[in-house]
């Protein structure tokens, strides 16, 4: 107990020296800091680099773990259905990240908007309970909306007078639709809390100088709230075009790739030729291009979204 | 057109963001109420389903609770979501630690491998670990799931750890330091005492993350035995039946633990995620 106190006070007495920290050098030794580093890089060098090293060494080799050199990327670039992949890939990942990052936006704007206290606290963890339930769970959930008999949906269209076949999981035009809007459903409080508590970082005066000059809602919407959350917004965007590039639970519980491999993307089609077809030389190939195409893309768009500036 | 005075306008506008937030959280939430809905009913009763069940019926939930087989999946997701948070925090604390409080050469270079991982395709790292884990006979265990989940929980561990350590001023482990400690120590008994709500959100997130996670679990285990939860609910749906109330009841009783933990963590979750994503 009087530990804590000690440590309370020192912390309350070090508060103005805290902006020294800039100019304060550290004296210790390297050895220190690496020792200290150490365990956590040992591990993540023997789990997560050399997996990714081996990863491009085993894509060399064919089923019959011979050398074929870049074989099996020849073989990627004349495979159709790669090459369907990557296109949904591509449909899936930028639907859903411009899907989070807009309605995460507009909603982040609604729940900033003055209301009663209560009603705001309960709205928001309404709105937050999708983010607490795991991929595959959503996707049972979503098996269940997009069921022709377990759903309340098609119920509600017939009362409207709409006569809707309700199967978009079995729909090689819907489905990747489908897909799509169960990954934004549960991600996107993810992406409303960001931009909520980027929104209420924004100083309330600029609100009060636009309107002074005249601005109505849509202006202010447009020449001080875009401008504050840019970065966010951009920084988001890639976010989940990363998370999304790599998704697999969501998608192979959901359809499995399905139906005709209209859902196919590119997790999916490496995992499948590994463990499904045991090539693990094709599916090191597929898997190793996944990520260049990612790597590539993510750093395009970055470029991209900064020229605009 | 006509004109509305200022109050008039005050109240239309307020009722229209009343009326479309309570329509935006209902949607939102509608799925999850439905999934609860269907869980309560008897087998038969959910084709063609209402909105409510006509009468309340527990049947799955006993079904679940008293067949071992369904009862063994949560203790095995326990043990792997608990042995990889305290695995990613033992070996997380220190390497955050070290990030945090020394500027040594090539210190950007680890922080940047280390938020790099994230940009690691799991598939890619399933077909390498293929290969490493029949190499040691690991297949279907435990131990090779939770040495897996590691590599997602502990990228996450030393990211919001370091971006904690960093608001901790340095000046506290050089007193203690002054008072003849080493520095192991400082940060044993003098940083870690101070930085407890961020080592608290760290190990909800850790385990939130190696309790939800489905693709190494489903590589490499198989038996009955070693079935965690996220498998168990994936094989209970069935090709051509589905017994709806199960497995809806087992994947509420699946995410129970999760919303509590929300909601009992929600605000140090988002200023521990805010903080890293601003920087």
């Amino acid at each position: 107990m009087k530990e804590k106190q000690g440590s309370g006070a020192a912390l309350a007495s070090l508060k103005d020296s805290h902006r020294r920290r800039q100019l304060y050098k550290p004296r210790w030794r390297l050895s220190g800091a690496y020792l200290f580093i150490l365990p956590g890089m040992l591990y993540l060098a023997v789990m997560s680099l050399y997996p990714m090293i081996y990863v491009f060494r085993l894509s060399l080799y064919d089923k019959a773990e011979e050398f074929i050199g870049l074989g099996n990327f020849v073989r990627a670039f004349n495979d159709s259905l790669f090459l369907i992949s990557v296109k949904q890939t591509f449909i899936f990942v930028l639907l859903s990240a411009a899907a989070h990052v807009s309605l995460g936006l507009l909603l982040a704007v609604l729940l900033n908007q003055p209301m009663n206290r209560l009603f705001r606290n309960t709205m928001r963890s309404l709105i937050m309970m999708p983010w607490a339930i795991t991929p595959v769970v959503v996707a049972v959930i979503w098996r269940l909306l997009y069921n022709p008999h377990l759903s309340i949906i098609p119920s509600i269209l017939k009362s409207l007078g709409l006569d809707v076949k309700w199967m978009a999981l079995a729909s090689p035009t819907w489905a990747l639709p489908a897909v799509t809007v169960a990954n934004v459903w549960f991600s996107l409080p993810f992406y409303m809390l960001m931009l909520l508590a980027s929104l209420q970082a924004i100083p309330e005066n600029m609100y009060e100088a636009a309107s002074i000059d005249g601005a109505n809602v849509f202006q202010r919407f447009r020449f001080v709230t875009i401008p504050h959350l840019r970065n966010i917004l951009v920084t988001l965007f890639l976010f989940d075009f990363i998370g999304a590039f790599v998704f697999f639970d969501l998608i192979w519980v959901l359809t499995k790739g399905g139906p005709v491999n209209r859902t196919e993307v590119l997790a999916t089609y490496a995992y499948r030729q590994a463990f499904e077809r045991y090539d693990f030389g094709y599916s090191a190939a597929v898997a190793a291009l996944m990520f260049l195409i990612m790597l590539v893309s993510s750093l395009g768009l970055l470029l991209l979204m900064r020229r605009e500036e | 057109m006509f004109t509305l005075s200022l109050k008039h306008r005050r109240t239309l506008r307020s009722i229209l963001v009343y009326g479309v937030t309570l329509l935006v959280a209902l949607i939102m939430s509608f799925p999850v109420f439905w999934m609860i809905s269907l869980s309560l009913r008897p087998l038969g009763e959910t084709f063609a389903p209402t909105l409510l069940p006509g009468s309340i019926d527990l049947q799955a939930y006993r079904k679940i609770l008293t067949n071992p087989s369904l009862r063994i999946p949560f203790l095995n997701s326990m043990l792997v979501a608990a042995s990889s948070t305290l695995l990613a925090l033992g070996l997380g604390l220190p390497t955050a630690y070290g990030l945090s409080r020394y500027r040594f050469r090539g210190s950007s270079a680890v922080l940047m491998f280390i938020i790099g991982n994230r940009m690691f395709p799991p598939v890619l790292l399933t077909v390498s670990y293929f290969f490493l884990v029949t190499r040691v006979g690991l297949y279907d265990t435990l131990l090779a799931v939770i040495l897996m989940d590691t590599v997602l929980t502990l990228p996450f561990a030393v990211w919001m750890m370091r971006n904690y350590f960093d608001t901790v001023p340095p000046e506290l482990d050089e007193a203690a330091i002054v008072d003849g400690t080493t520095r192991l120590g400082a940060l044993l008994r003098v940083v870690l005492p101070v930085s407890t709500p961020g080592v608290a959100a760290t190990a909800v997130y850790c385990f939130l993350l190696a309790w939800n996670e489905f693709l190494f679990a489903f590589t490499f285990t198989q038996s009955q035995e070693n079935q965690v939860t996220s498998i168990k609910i994936a094989s209970l749906q069935g090709q051509f039946w589905t017994d709806w109330p199960a497995l809806l009841g087992y994947s509420v009783l699946f995410i129970f633990p999760i919303i509590i933990l929300f909601l009992v963590m929600q605000r140090y979750l988002v200023q521990g995620l805010a903080a890293g994503s601003t920087k």
